[in-house]
């Protein structure tokens, strides 16, 4: 009897547990603590870690992991079986078929797909499918008025992917790939999805790492930057006020709209998927013709989204590919990154009131060109507030933020043109 | 010096593992690029909002000679406060500062900057930022 019960356990999930995946249930814990208990980046950190844990249980119809021969972790990969179709009379083998009939003339019916139920949602990941529609709704949600206003500080927005590309070395000194040099650096950048979006395409096997410091040190935004900010700059420029931003015309927004979108896919094609739908999404927010298309891509569209991606996301986090020392690295990559990209904003502005004294910047403003929308852009608004009670510079840190948005995609595309062919 | 940035590796590829000298330039070239991209937008803004600028003023400059001229001597006469305006601005005196206060004067304010303030204020005093 005593035997039979051993027998049943071995068929059990207790079975197929390991210390690894133990140590992946207490990382989760602390990631569902941060979000739940700390209120950091919930809506994504949520998702991710609820994924991170699904991941290191003995699920079945979840997902499929496996190990491949060169020592990559895969995850979401589904079976499927075909069988040659019939054409007329004649039935097309395939193995005459690989041989004399051209790939346009071959037929297969597919008899079965076999797969968990996140082998076919995590595509969204695989496929590139997923940051590109959230980019829709983040530009629904996005107002480029400030920026439109003051579009000097695109510049802001610019110099903060300095971060990127400092670390990029880094990595690249410490063993990481070119690729992957680059999937880290992107985490500088601050934005979630392009990080997802380029670290997918490039290094696949650090999505999960990646992701995770992305959104982790994005809701720790308001931690990291304020020192930075008050490192790099003086009392009497922290309570710089700004000219008033001058009012912009919706005609003038549709332009912007169309204008960035033909700037950035003539200059970086590869970042078209990014660009195209963050434009789609601001062109239907300003034509004010479409309020339903706006209203679905502003919640349902990216709410749904937002939820399939961070659980495929946490999928990705299985022990075996998670608890490595390459994790680590990522971790204080990351870090850096933010740090560099947020003292590049700070810096920028610092040189624009260098070279254009009569119509100076709050350098406060130049850390929101990192691109944690709204977050960043808060920051400076809070930190200028300190010093100044009466100093609102948040419409004018919103400049840098968005700019930092069209920046970060732009850095990708430059990345996947350079070292994804 | 065009030649410089733009001969390979810097936009063709990139080895795996770059020498020092090679990641410097492909790091440079890459802020060049986003700095291309972003400039770019910039000038087409400042061009596209100039032209938008100088159309609103032509617009204003074509409207004040209608809207003013009939109104001028409307306007030479002091904005007038409705006594009902006094009596309530002196009630509300009275209730805040426990009758220890005098009005002295009342003045419409001309500025319409204050409410927005007021507006801005409140807004920004909903959102609670942390600082950790």
């Amino acid at each position: 009897m005593f035997t039979g019960f051993l027998d049943y356990l071995q068929t059990t999930g207790f079975a197929l547990l390991t210390w690894r995946m133990l140590v992946m249930w207490a990382i989760a814990g602390v990631l569902l603590w941060l979000a739940v208990g700390k209120g950091f980046e919930p809506l994504l950190l949520v998702p991710i870690a609820f994924g991170a844990l699904v991941a290191n249980l003995p699920t079945r119809g979840v997902i499929t992991s496996q190990m491949r021969p060169d020592g990559v972790y895969e995850s979401a990969t589904f079976n499927v079986e075909m069988s040659p179709r019939h054409t007329g009379d004649v039935k097309v083998l395939p193995t005459t078929a690989a041989a004399d009939t051209p790939p346009e003339k071959q037929h297969y019916k597919v008899e079965k797909v076999e797969g968990g139920l996140y082998d076919f949602i995590s595509q969204g990941v695989k496929l590139e499918l997923f940051p590109p529609l959230i980019f829709l709704g983040v530009g629904a949600l996005t107002d480029f008025g400030p920026l439109i206003a003051m579009p000097r500080t695109l510049l802001l927005g610019a110099a903060a992917q300095l971060g990127l590309f400092i670390t990029f070395m880094g990595a690249n000194m410490l063993g990481f790939t070119s690729k992957q040099a680059a999937s880290i650096g992107i985490i500088g950048g601050a934005d979630g999805p392009t990080a997802i979006f380029l670290s997918n395409k490039l290094a696949p096997e650090l999505l999960g790492a990646i992701a995770v410091a992305a959104y982790s040190y994005m809701s720790l935004v308001p931690l990291i930057q304020p020192p930075i900010m008050r490192l790099l700059t003086t009392k009497k420029e922290r309570v710089i006020r700004m000219r008033s931003l001058r009012k912009v015309s919706k005609l003038e927004k549709l332009i912007f709209a169309v204008v960035v979108m033909i700037v950035c896919v003539l200059l970086v094609p590869d970042a078209s998927a990014l660009i195209v739908m963050l434009m789609l999404g601001n062109f239907l927010r300003e034509c004010a013709v479409t309020e339903r298309l706006v209203k679905s891509a502003q919640n349902e569209i990216i709410n749904i989204l937002t939820i399939f991606l961070g659980t495929s996301v946490g999928l990705t986090m299985a022990a075996e590919s998670f608890l490595a020392p390459a994790t680590l690295k990522i971790i204080v990559l990351g870090v850096v990154a933010f740090a560099v990209s947020t003292a590049g904003g700070v810096l920028a502005a610092k040189l624009m009131n260098v070279l254009s004294p009569h119509n100076p910047v709050n350098p406060l403003i130049g850390s929101a060109g990192v691109s944690a929308v709204p977050m960043a852009a808060r920051v400076s608004q809070t930190e200028g507030q300190r010093y100044d009670s009466g100093n609102y510079l948040l419409m004018h840190a919103m400049g840098p933020n968005v700019a930092g948005v069209i920046g970060t995609a732009v850095a990708a595309g430059y990345f996947i043109s350079t070292l994804g062919h | 010096m065009t030649a410089i940035f733009l001969s390979p590796p810097m936009f063709a590829e990139l080895s795996e593992h770059p020498r020092f000298a090679e990641s410097v330039v492909y790091q440079f070239n890459g802020l060049l690029v986003v700095f291309v991209a972003l400039g770019s937008i910039w000038v087409l803004l400042e061009i596209i909002g100039a032209f938008f600028r100088r159309s609103a003023a032509r617009q204003s400059a074509g409207a004040a000679p209608s809207a003013t001229l009939p109104v001028a001597p409307v306007a030479a006469a002091a904005p007038t406060v409705p006594p009902e305006i006094y009596v309530a601005i002196a009630a509300a005196v009275h209730c805040a500062y426990n009758g220890r206060a005098r009005v002295i004067a009342v003045s419409p304010e001309t500025s319409d900057t204050t409410w927005a303030l007021e507006g801005r204020r409140a807004i920004f005093s909903s959102h609670h930022v942390r600082n950790r």
